[in-house]
């Protein structure tokens, strides 16, 4: 097989599969889950020889000659960010098939899911941006038919429109963005775009990285566009793992570090992300500490580590970030599906109904504390090295302010990780329900994503022998120098410092109680998100009614009535007309006559 | 060699209509089949005996057939005949099968190919007497083949009221053939060209706007064409609205070009051509039996030709000429689609009324699509080829940069918007989820007319999606033009 086709093959095969998976239920809807999950498993190992072509030239299309040409961008960069939408959604879909079995319309959950995988491989192996945007939107489209997947309950349909909608603004400022270097370079080509993008005008500059920030904040549910994750918690959890671990939300990220030469250029805009992404995180990690909806606070979790990422990028850390976007991938999709197999088993997300769940699921539970231990960034699992990455890259470039903010939701993070661990799964049993193991389809993926969480680590050296070598900015570390600089950083000090604390309040909770009342006022904001949802909920039906009332006088009035009058003003004059066809031969010679008249008239005139 | 390819096709067909009635007569039993296919292959064979004609044919040529038929073949009259013949092949075959109900069918055919040949007559003569002569060959076929189910009252009524106009319109050409002949002596219109600079020819002018507007429809004179064009046989009717009409166009724009320099003809064509195209449109809406439907969106189809070619005369814009000479290849084909689909679910439903329509495109998928390919097409909908030929009529108003330029192409716009009320109403009866009467017992027609439609089909979708090269086969035409030749 020519070995240019092979990112053409990774993305065709799911593309195919979710096109096929509806002809397929026509025949036998019930080989419709097995048929995806082979796909999964096509496209999984069409994704181990896509290692070996990394940094490789891959075939390309002229779409228009001149304007548009696609291909593959074959970077270290881009092809993390497919690999970890191509095997964690396999992971994925393989536990769909114990978790959605006695769900309804399948054939519309596989097809999406495939279609929502392929399309973050499209995105992020896109080597202009146009086909970057195509994917991106494709990908939103697809979050919002999943995430209303149970569109029967008018929570999960208007969590759906939540997110496409607000993930919108975003992909406005995107467009923006790409349309305007289009025009001031001529080219789509991300790579050309990007060398070229010094040439532009600071103000242009400053408006096109502001174009890439706002996307970017969107898709990853950035402050202060950051509403919609929580709300996607009405999907079905593997979606929500597929969009917090494999899809969607990385797709920001991966925006951010891709464009990073030319938000470089704009210093003041790397602060503005430094700021959002430590924000993002602190805000994220406070209110993961007070909720009590398991997904919900998975989401919250999910917000704050991805500020860690934006941060990383804002100090320029591009290598730390990704670093962090891959071993976050593995820990929150481990999460996410414990969090299902404990949502399946209970009928319920409050995690106050839950408690001595560790007996009755030994192997959700154990997997489950790795994950949270991986969260919170306990030494030697995954989320500490590339954590610690991002707070020595911070150092290294000296930003307190965000550094703080960033340690402080670190501090947070390590108590709500415990804290969520010991409700759910320790303690005293709160539920009478029946409880048990969940089926080997499920915890066989939970067990390689722990193993994971464990060791991913151990693969920086390959990961910044290949990352150098394709061109991009970073020291080159294997995973020896990376325990021993690790280790001895002064971030290590701080990740140290942040767990232990965060180890005592979680100890001490109970004597922190009597803050409840001294602060009344602090608890019913965080229990509300802080006021976000309310505000944009108050400035939405505003500007709703507005156009409504706009559009009611507009259409009802204005258009409906130059509608009515040009179809029945036709239609009159048609039924009028017809008095002349009168068939009568006399009068049709009379018409000739009066023709020669007219002309006579016209030429002799 | 050209003389010869074109002498091969006019002796096809003229043997073929022979041969063709010889045998419908000879087997009685089997007319119908004997004559159709006799027709049918005598129609192929010139078809591509004339298409080996196109490689010859380029800036105009004088040739003189069976030694004394003197002809001038240019890429211009080689289009149209083309057409003709590709229409009429296609007629042909979907005929074969449509006139089963009908007696007499060696009559029908003979006149087909006679039909043809008259339309190739009037594309390469390039005399007045001679253009006289195949104007009146055309006459008489069509008139013979409205009329041609004698049986019923309304084809008759309309074959007379078509012949009175019709015939009318030839005095008014013959009166001005006389007066051309009278003033100049010369009926040759290559003289003609270079006589007629300056002299005062205006009356012989208004007798041909008007006797060739009558053949074309052009309103207030194509009162005949909604009797006429409906009452044919469906077959016939593809042909009448689909090349004849603008057989008699082409006609009026060859001596205009070559006659009517000094006088604005061009911007009379426009002024009738808005409203000729309005008074179709409007008439087209309100209409409740299909094929009558079809018969007025032709004569609006007319006014975008005329409108083409007015601005490209009036204001010399090559899209002009270009556009109204490819809307008459695209009008062609999906015009002779839209009535060959008509009379396919008349060929089941035996009614023409819309109303007895209703659900038919569920029983009749192939008739139905096409149809919709057809009606689409004709109200100028991407990426049907009646969108290419009417965005470069458009194009031409704009292009020309004048007042009546823009206003022009603004109403016709307009009026390719208002089409749609009737176009979208007729594709929304056949898809209908309730079904008339009797549509739950038919099923689609027979193959050799579903063939003639998937034929036509393809070829109107080939010419949006790609219209070159024919569209740059007509501006070539156009730039070879010197005078009417």
């Amino acid at each position: 097989m020519n070995k240019e086709m092979i990112p053409l093959l990774l993305l065709i095969v799911p593309l195919a599969g979710a096109a096929l998976v509806p002809l397929l239920n026509f025949f036998a809807s019930r080989a419709v889950p097995l048929f995806s999950v082979f796909v999964g498993l096509v496209t999984a190992v069409i994704g181990f020889f896509l290692l070996g072509q990394i940094g490789a030239q891959a075939a390309s299309f002229e779409w228009l000659p001149g304007v548009l040409k696609t291909g593959f961008q074959l970077d270290t960069l881009s092809v993390v960010p497919a690999l970890i939408a191509t095997w964690i959604g396999f992971l994925v879909l393989i536990y769909s098939l114990g978790y959605m079995k006695h769900e309804e319309n399948l054939s519309r959950y596989y097809s999406l899911t495939l279609l929502f995988i392929a399309s973050m491989i499209g995105m992020s192996l896109a080597d202009n941006f146009l086909s970057l945007f195509f994917f991106w939107e494709v990908m939103g489209v697809c979050s919002y038919a999943l995430i209303g997947f149970f569109y029967k309950d008018p929570k999960a349909a208007s969590a759906g429109v939540k997110a496409f909608l607000t993930t919108r603004i975003g992909d406005i400022g995107l467009l923006a963005a790409i349309l305007t270097i289009y025009a001031f370079t001529g080219t789509f080509s991300i790579s050309q775009g990007l060398a070229e993008g010094s040439k532009i005008a600071l103000p242009l500059l400053n408006f096109i990285a502001f174009g890439f920030i706002l996307g970017a904040v969107g898709k990853s549910a950035q402050l202060p566009l950051h509403v919609w994750l929580p709300d996607a918690m009405e999907a079905p959890t593997t979606i929500s793992a597929l969009i917090h671990a494999a899809t969607m939300v990385n797709a920001g990220v991966y925006l951010l570090a891709r464009v990073y030469p030319l938000l470089s250029l704009v210093p003041s805009w790397l602060v503005v992300i430094q700021w959002i992404g430590a924000l993002t995180a602190l805000l994220g990690s406070l209110l993961a500490a007070f909720h009590n909806d398991l997904k919900r606070i998975l989401a919250y979790s999910t917000i704050s580590q991805l500020g860690y990422m934006v941060f990383a990028v804002g100090v320029g850390g591009v290598f730390a970030s990704q670093f962090h976007l891959f071993s976050h991938a593995i820990f929150k999709a481990l999460l996410f599906l414990c969090a299902g197999a404990v949502i399946h088993e209970l009928k319920t997300r409050d995690i106050r109904e839950m408690g001595g769940l560790q007996k009755f699921m030994p192997v959700t539970g154990t997997t489950f504390l790795i994950g949270a231990l991986a969260l919170m960034g306990l030494p030697v699992l995954n989320g500490f090295f590339s954590k610690d990455m991002i707070l020595e890259e911070g150092l290294i470039a000296g930003s307190w302010g965000p550094l703080i903010v960033a340690a402080l939701a670190a501090l947070l993070t390590a108590y709500y990780s415990l804290r969520t661990t010991a409700v759910v799964f320790w303690g005293k049993r709160r539920t009478s329900a029946h409880v048990k193991e969940a089926p080997v389809v499920m915890t066989g993926p939970l067990t390689l994503l722990a193993l994971g969480s464990l060791v991913s680590w151990v693969l920086v050296g390959p990961l910044t022998t290949s990352w150098i070598r394709t061109g991009l900015e970073a020291p080159h570390i294997d995973w020896l120098e990376l325990l021993r600089e690790t280790f001895s950083s002064t971030a290590f000090l701080i990740t140290v410092c942040v767990i232990v604390l965060g180890f005592l309040i979680f100890y001490y909770r109970r004597n922190l109680g009597w803050l409840k009342g001294k602060i009344p006022a602090f608890f019913k904001a965080v229990s509300v998100g802080l006021g976000f949802d309310i505000l944009y909920g108050w400035l939405s039906q505003q500007i709703y009614a507005t156009s409504n009332l706009l559009s009611t006088f507009f259409e009802e009035k204005v258009m409906e009535g130059i509608n009515r009058a040009t179809g029945e003003g036709s239609v009159a004059l048609s039924i009028s007309s017809r008095k002349m066809q009168t068939g009568d031969l006399h009068w049709n010679l009379l018409y000739i006559v009066v023709a020669l008249l007219i002309i006579l008239g016209l030429i002799l005139w | 060699m050209s003389a010869s390819f074109l002498e091969t096709t006019i002796s096809l067909l003229v043997l073929g209509a022979v041969a063709s009635y010889l045998g419908g007569v000879l087997f009685r039993h089997r007319e119908r089949l004997i004559s159709g296919v006799i027709a049918f292959l005598a129609l192929l064979g010139s078809l591509i005996s004339f298409s080996l004609l196109f490689r010859m044919t380029g800036a105009s040529e004088k040739v003189l057939l069976f030694g004394v038929l003197s002809w001038q073949i240019d890429l211009l009259g080689w289009i149209v005949a083309e057409v003709s013949l590709v229409l009429g092949t296609v007629v042909a075959l979907y005929s074969i099968v449509y006139m089963e109900e009908d007696t007499g069918t060696s009559k029908f055919f003979p006149l087909l190919l006679l039909m043809v040949l008259s339309v190739i007559g009037l594309a390469f003569a390039y005399d007045l007497f001679n253009l006289y002569l195949f104007f009146e060959l055309l006459s008489i076929t069509s008139f013979a083949l409205v009329a041609f189910r004698k049986d019923k009252w309304e084809p008759v009524e309309a074959g007379i009221k078509f012949m009175v106009m019709s015939v009318t319109g030839s005095a008014f050409i013959l009166l001005g053939i006389s007066l051309v002949y009278a003033q100049f002596g010369n009926l040759d219109l290559n003289y003609l060209f270079t006589a007629s600079g300056g002299a005062s020819i205006w009356l012989p002018i208004t007798l041909f706007l008007i006797g060739f507007g009558i053949k074309a429809a052009m309103f207030p004179l194509h009162t005949w064409l909604p009797d006429a064009h409906p009452e044919a046989p469906s077959g016939i009717s593809a042909m009448l609205s689909g090349i004849i009409i603008q057989t008699g166009l082409f006609t009026m724009l060859r001596i205009m070009l070559s006659l009517g320099a000094s006088l604005p003809w061009g911007e009379i064509l426009i002024w009738f051509a808005l409203l000729t195209m309005t008074a179709g449109n409007i008439m087209a809406l309100t209409q409740k039996q299909l094929k009558r439907m079809l018969a007025y969106s032709s004569i609006a189809q007319m006014g975008y030709i005329l409108l083409g070619i007015g601005m490209g005369a009036t204001y010399g814009v090559a899209s002009g000429f270009t556009g109204g000479v490819f809307h008459i290849i695209t009008h062609a084909f999906m015009k002779g689609l839209a009535f060959l689909c008509a009379g396919a679910l008349i060929f089941r439903l035996s009614s023409g009324y819309l109303e007895d329509m209703r659900g038919a495109g569920w029983r009749m998928p192939v008739t139905a699509l096409t149809f919709s390919v057809a009606a689409l097409s004709l109200a100028g909908v991407p990426p049907f080829s009646g969108f290419m030929s009417k965005l470069l009529i458009y194009q031409s108003g704009i292009q020309s940069g004048t007042a009546l330029g823009w206003a022009g192409s603004l109403v016709a716009i307009f009026n390719s918007v208002l089409s749609l009320g009737y176009y979208l109403p007729a594709i929304g009866v056949l898809y209908s989820k309730e079904k008339a009467e009797k549509v739950p017992a038919i099923k689609e027609v027979p193959w050799a007319m579903t063939v003639a439609l998937v034929i036509l089909c393809l070829l109107t979708i080939y010419l949006g999606v790609q219209p070159d090269p024919v569209r740059s086969w007509v501006a070539q035409a156009f730039s070879l033009l010197k005078g009417g030749f």
